[in-house]
């Protein structure tokens, strides 16, 4: 792919290249230390992984970011915004879109519904003009615009069922559906090829590519399967125990010493070998 | 014939009260997951606002109007300022029991406070015998069916719950505001991801459910032609097989449990001598059987989840 051009946006970027900045970020349980002074940044257009073993802290920072988790210290700035001074419904607002490992949709609501959810901060309806039926124009392009999305995602058949009941694989690409519909800058994706087969995963790659160029986005992916998280990212962050042990381009980070340390364990650990 | 007839009339004009209150409970459980006990009394207190009106020369029909969105407000003021900080996550389903236990004597001895002690006569906002110029009643009836005659109030209470429906059917499936309000009810914890204020829509749901108490709270007390504090009690009961018969978090579930509450009602007091003055028996009888039977009623949804 070619490399987007640092200088082409009109709109200067507040804070040089990067999207979003984590610096120092700390969050305890109790006693707990989930995460310990992590500082790194994503650049813009850039396809960021977070790896590490698990329990290292990655959907703890992905929970900081969308708010959902307070951090105990360090900031979040994203866009050049005070991240953790906006509240959980303003995320997506400010150009943040997640989705979950588990899958968080609305079972009872249409597929089709499930993605207009989504495009909920997109138009301005209020309570008065929706209940008076005046948001009608902007409800059309809404449905028309997530249609379309669920077209470029293959779920456009499925558009009137209900979410519930729909295979695993499915819902993870209506979520990745919805979290497009709301016109992102950043996307986040939870394990996104967590419990997907061989085929879907080198869809997914693919796909994950092709949307990052088609909507303009930066993406930052937690992953565990590797052949994935090499192929498709510009850079990556390796986590153990809430700390950052390593970080770069995946050549560099897949022969550090910390990094296969951390994932296989040392010779002492007494891993049982032959 | 004329007499079986006659009872499911009764049935449907009751069931159209019982339907609509059960609507107001059911958009309140399926936003919070809350049984609102002091919804009758709300709607009390609304039917009185609306009496209290007509006694200022505001005619029935925007006496009502005016009710319903005084309520709404109240509904929503209620939801923020007595609801929402005993029911913070991790605070025990009590605190909220507790809290609309109190509303539910606050509202009632308020009404009376406010309002009247005493029954008070309550216009219709349809024709009635009573109507100058018409003793036999003839502008009264809507409707001839061989002997048995549709009355305007059956008429009336029936197009009023059926304008609810549709109101609500556009609200939720075809507006933003409704897909936010469903989205909420569905998974709070992901609306709130996609930018949903679900606070605010908390509140919306309040609101809704009360200005839809209003509405029935009013075409009771005008049906009975009075309005007095004792007067949602027995109807909130009503409301709550009702409920509980179509299944909580089911809107089409109340409407149709409403029915059935009624007509079995009206059928079994009609028929049954020994009934007549325990009614009440009827909507415990079903509520425990709907309990035993089939726990999530008849169309609520059967709750799974992922662990």
């Amino acid at each position: 792919m070619s490399s987007p051009d640092p200088a082409a946006p009109t709109t200067a970027p507040p804070t040089g290249g990067a999207l979003l900045e984590v610096a120092g970020v700390g969050v305890r349980f109790g006693g707990v230390v989930a995460l310990d002074g992590l500082t790194f940044e994503i650049q813009r257009g850039s396809i960021c992984a977070l790896i590490g073993p698990n329990g290292a802290g990655k959907t703890t920072l992905f929970n900081v970011i969308s708010r959902l988790y307070p951090a105990t210290s360090g900031s979040v700035t994203f866009d050049g915004r005070d991240l953790l001074k906006v509240p959980p419904h303003g995320i997506a607002r400010a150009g943040i879109a997640r989705t979950f490992q588990n899958v968080a949709l609305f079972p009872g609501l249409s597929v089709l519904d499930n993605v207009r959810v989504g495009a909920h901060t997109e138009g301005r309806v209020g309570f008065v003009r929706g209940l008076v039926g005046l948001g009608w124009p902007e409800n059309r392009r809404m449905a028309a615009e997530s249609m379309s999305i669920l077209e470029r995602l293959d779920l456009a058949h499925l558009a009137s069922r209900p979410a519930a009941g729909l295979p695993f694989g499915t819902l993870k690409r209506i979520e990745l559906a919805r979290a497009l519909a709301s016109r992102p800058k950043l996307l986040m994706l939870d394990e996104p090829a967590n419990g997907l087969t061989h085929a879907e995963v080198d869809e997914l790659a693919a796909t994950i590519h092709r949307l990052r160029d088609e909507f303009d986005l930066t993406v930052l992916l937690v992953e565990h399967h590797m052949a994935m998280v090499m192929a498709i990212s510009d850079h990556i962050v390796v986590l153990d125990f809430g700390r950052r042990i390593a970080e770069g381009p995946p050549e560099v980070v897949r022969n550090d010493p910390k990094v296969i340390e951390a994932y296989l364990g040392t010779a002492d650990d007494g891993d049982g070998g032959p | 014939m004329d007499l079986f007839i006659r009872y499911i009339l009764i049935g449907i004009g009751n069931g159209a009260v019982y339907a609509a209150l059960a609507l107001a409970l059911v958009l309140i459980y399926r936003t919070t997951g809350l049984l609102n006990l002091a919804q009758g009394e709300m709607a009390l207190f609304s039917a009185y606002l609306s009496w209290w009106f007509t006694t200022h020369g505001v005619p029935i029909g925007l006496a009502i109007a005016f009710s319903i969105l005084l309520s709404m407000i109240g509904g929503a003021v209620i939801e923020r300022v007595l609801i929402r900080p005993v029911t913070a996550p991790g605070k025990s389903h009590l605190n909220v029991l507790i809290v609309m236990l109190g509303m539910f004597l606050a509202i009632n001895a308020i009404s009376q406070l406010l309002f009247s002690t005493d029954a008070e006569p309550m216009p219709k906002p349809w024709p009635s015998v009573s109507s100058p110029g018409d003793p036999v009643g003839r502008s009264a009836r809507l409707l001839d069916i061989g002997n048995t005659s549709i009355s305007w109030a059956v008429g009336a209470l029936a197009l009023t719950l059926i304008g609810l429906c549709l109101f609500l059917y556009l609200l939720l499936q075809k507006t933003k505001l409704g897909l936010a309000l469903r989205a909420v009810a569905s998974n709070p914890a992901s609306a709130r991801m996609v930018g949903i204020n679900t606070s605010a829509m908390l509140m919306v749901g309040w609101a809704l459910a009360a200005g839809i108490g209003a509405l029935a709270g009013s075409m009771v007390a005008a049906d009975r032609g009075s309005v007095s504090p004792g007067l949602m009690t027995v109807v909130l009961v009503y409301a709550f097989a009702a409920a509980a018969l179509g299944g909580f978090d089911s809107p089409v579930g109340a409407v149709v449990g409403g029915m059935i509450v009624a007509i079995a009602e009206s059928l079994t007091i009609g028929y049954v001598d020994a009934l007549s003055t325990i009614e009440l028996v009827v909507p415990f009888a079903l509520i425990l059987l709907v309990l035993l039977v089939r726990p999530t009623g008849l169309f609520g949804r059967r709750v799974v989840e992922r662990v």
